[in-house]
C-alpha cells in the first residue's frame, strides 16, 4: 500500500492541534503543583487529551503526523526550561507510537488507541529527568543535617519502581481517554462532518 | 513590541536554544555555587541590556531566594510531613532553575519572525517548521475563541460545578471551530504559494553577532569551570 505524504493542509492541522493539545495538557497539569499528584499527572493528561488526540488521528491518517506533534510539544517544554532528557525520551517514544500506528494502517481504532497510549508516556520524561538527577537531589536536601528518615522517605517517592507505576498509569489513563474520545467522535464530530 | 533584532546584545534564537540544552548539564552535575551565580548574573545582564529591567531583577532575586532556602531546609525537619512535601517543590525548583531562566530569556526576547527565519537557516525540515509557524499564527485566535465560548456558556448558565459536562461543552465547540480555522489557514497559505520549492526570502534575517560567540563561550567556561572546581 502506497502511503501518502503530508500536505500543507495536514501540516497546518498539526500546528493547530499542537496548540490545543498543549493548552489542554497545561490546564490539567495544574494539579501537579501538589507534590504527590505530580506523579499522577501523566495519567490525568491522558484522560483529558484523549478527545483531542483521537480527533487528530481520525483527521490525519498519514505517517509522521503524531510524531511531529509530540516532538514539537517536547521542544516547547524544552524552551520553557527543561533538560535535553525530555527531547531524547520523546523521540524514542514517538518512534514506537509511529510504528504501532503504521501497523493499523492509520485507520483501526485498536492500533490508534495503543499508539496514543504509548504517545502519552512522553510527558513522563519530565518526571524521569528528576529521577535521573536523584543524586544531586539528595546532596542538596542533605546539605544541612537533614533528618535521615526524611531523606529516605523522599527517595521512596521518586524511585524507579514508582516511575514504572507512573508509566503504567499514563498508559491506563490514555486508554480511558481514547475510549472517551471514541464516544465523542461518534456523538459529535461525525455528525458535524469534521472527521 | 521592542525591536529586539537590532539590539547588539540579543543573541539569535539558535544560540539561545543551544544554551538551554547546555544548561541541562547543570541539573545532573554539581556546579560550584559561584559559577552558578555567574551564569545567573550573565543572563540578568542580557535581560537588562534588552530593556527588560524588571525581569533582570526578578531573575537574580528568585535565584537568591532559592539558594538561601534550600541549604537551610533542615530547619523545617520538625514540622509534619505534609508541609515538607511542599518544601520538596523548592528543591526541585532550585535544581531546574538555570535551564528555566535561560528558557525564559529565550521566550521573552525572541520574536516570531526571527525564530522562523533561524529555523530556515539551520535547515529544519518543512514538516516541523510549518506547524511551528502556524502555532504562532493560531494562538491569538485560539484565545479569542476560548473567551467567546466561555461567554456563551455563562449566558446559558453552565458553570464549573458540573465538571464533566463543562469539559464537554468547552472542548467540542473548540475543536469544531479550530478545525474550521485550520482549513482557512491552509487555504490562505496555499494561495501565497507556501508549497513552491524555491528558496524563500524572509523579512527578518538572522545574523551571527559577536554576542553569540560570547554567550556560548562564557556559559561553556562557567559550566566546565564549575564542574572541575
Amino acid at each position: 500500500m502506497k502511503m501518502e505524504k503530508l500536505r500543507i493542509k495536514d501540516l497546518v492541522t498539526i500546528g493547530v492541534f499542537t496548540v490545543i493539545y498543549f493548552v489542554v495538557m497545561f490546564i490539567s497539569g495544574v494539579v501537579g503543583v501538589i507534590p504527590i499528584l505530580y506523579l499522577a499527572n501523566p495519567a490525568i493528561v491522558g484522560i483529558t487529551t484523549g478527545i483531542v488526540m483521537m480527533l487528530f488521528m481520525a483527521k490525519i491518517q498519514k505517517p509522521l503526523a503524531v510524531s511531529i506533534l509530540g516532538i514539537i510539544s517536547a521542544l516547547i517544554v524544552l524552551a520553557m526550561g527543561s533538560t535535553y532528557i525530555v527531547l531524547i525520551h520523546t523521540i524514542i517514544i514517538m518512534v514506537i507510537a509511529e510504528l504501532l500506528r503504521k501497523k493499523g494502517e492509520y485507520k483501526s481504532f485498536k492500533y490508534n488507541m495503543m499508539s496514543f497510549a504509548v504517545f502519552n508516556t512522553w510527558n513522563c520524561g519530565i518526571i524521569l529527568q528528576i529521577a535521573l538527577a536523584k543524586d544531586r537531589f539528595i546532596e542538596m536536601a542533605n546539605a544541612r543535617n537533614m533528618r535521615q528518615e526524611f531523606t529516605t522517605g523522599l527517595l521512596n517517592l521518586i524511585n524507579y519502581r514508582n516511575l514504572v507505576l507512573v508509566y503504567i498509569a499514563a498508559i491506563v489513563g490514555a486508554i480511558i481517554g481514547a475510549y472517551i474520545g471514541k464516544l465523542f467522535l461518534k456523538k459529535h464530530f461525525e455528525k458535524a462532518g469534521i472527521v | 513590541m521592542p525591536a529586539f533584532q537590532d539590539n547588539p546584545y540579543n543573541p539569535n534564537p539558535i544560540t539561545k536554544m543551544c544554551i538551554i540544552i547546555l544548561l541541562g548539564f547543570t541539573v545532573f552535575h554539581q556546579v560550584n555555587i559561584y559559577f552558578e551565580w555567574g551564569i545567573i548574573l550573565l543572563i540578568s545582564f542580557l535581560f537588562y541590556k534588552n530593556g527588560l529591567k524588571k525581569e533582570a531583577l526578578k531573575n537574580a532575586a528568585f535565584f537568591a531566594a532559592f539558594s538561601c532556602i534550600v541549604p537551610n531546609i533542615g530547619i523545617i525537619k520538625n514540622m509534619n510531613s505534609f508541609i515538607m512535601m511542599f518544601f520538596i517543590v523548592f528543591v526541585i525548583c532550585r535544581m531546574i532553575y538555570l535551564p528555566y531562566s535561560a528558557g525564559k530569556f529565550f521566550i521573552r526576547t525572541s520574536d516570531v519572525g526571527s525564530i522562523i527565519s533561524s529555523m530556515d537557516k539551520i535547515k529544519v525540515p518543512q514538516n516541523i517548521s510549518i506547524p511551528i509557524a502556524v502555532m504562532f499564527r493560531f494562538f491569538p485566535s485560539f484565545k479569542e475563541e476560548w473567551k467567546n465560548i466561555k461567554m456563551a456558556m455563562k449566558i446559558r448558565g453552565i458553570t464549573i460545578k458540573t465538571p464533566f459536562s463543562y469539559m464537554e461543552y468547552v472542548i467540542v465547540p473548540l475543536l469544531v471551530v479550530s478545525s474550521n480555522i485550520a482549513d482557512d489557514i491552509a487555504k490562505a497559505a496555499e494561495t501565497r504559494c507556501i508549497e513552491s520549492p524555491v528558496k524563500k526570502t524572509r523579512y527578518i534575517s538572522v545574523k551571527i553577532k559577536t554576542i553569540d560567540f560570547l554567550y556560548v563561550i562564557l556559559i561553556l567556561v562557567m559550566i566546565i569551570g564549575g564542574v572541575l572546581w
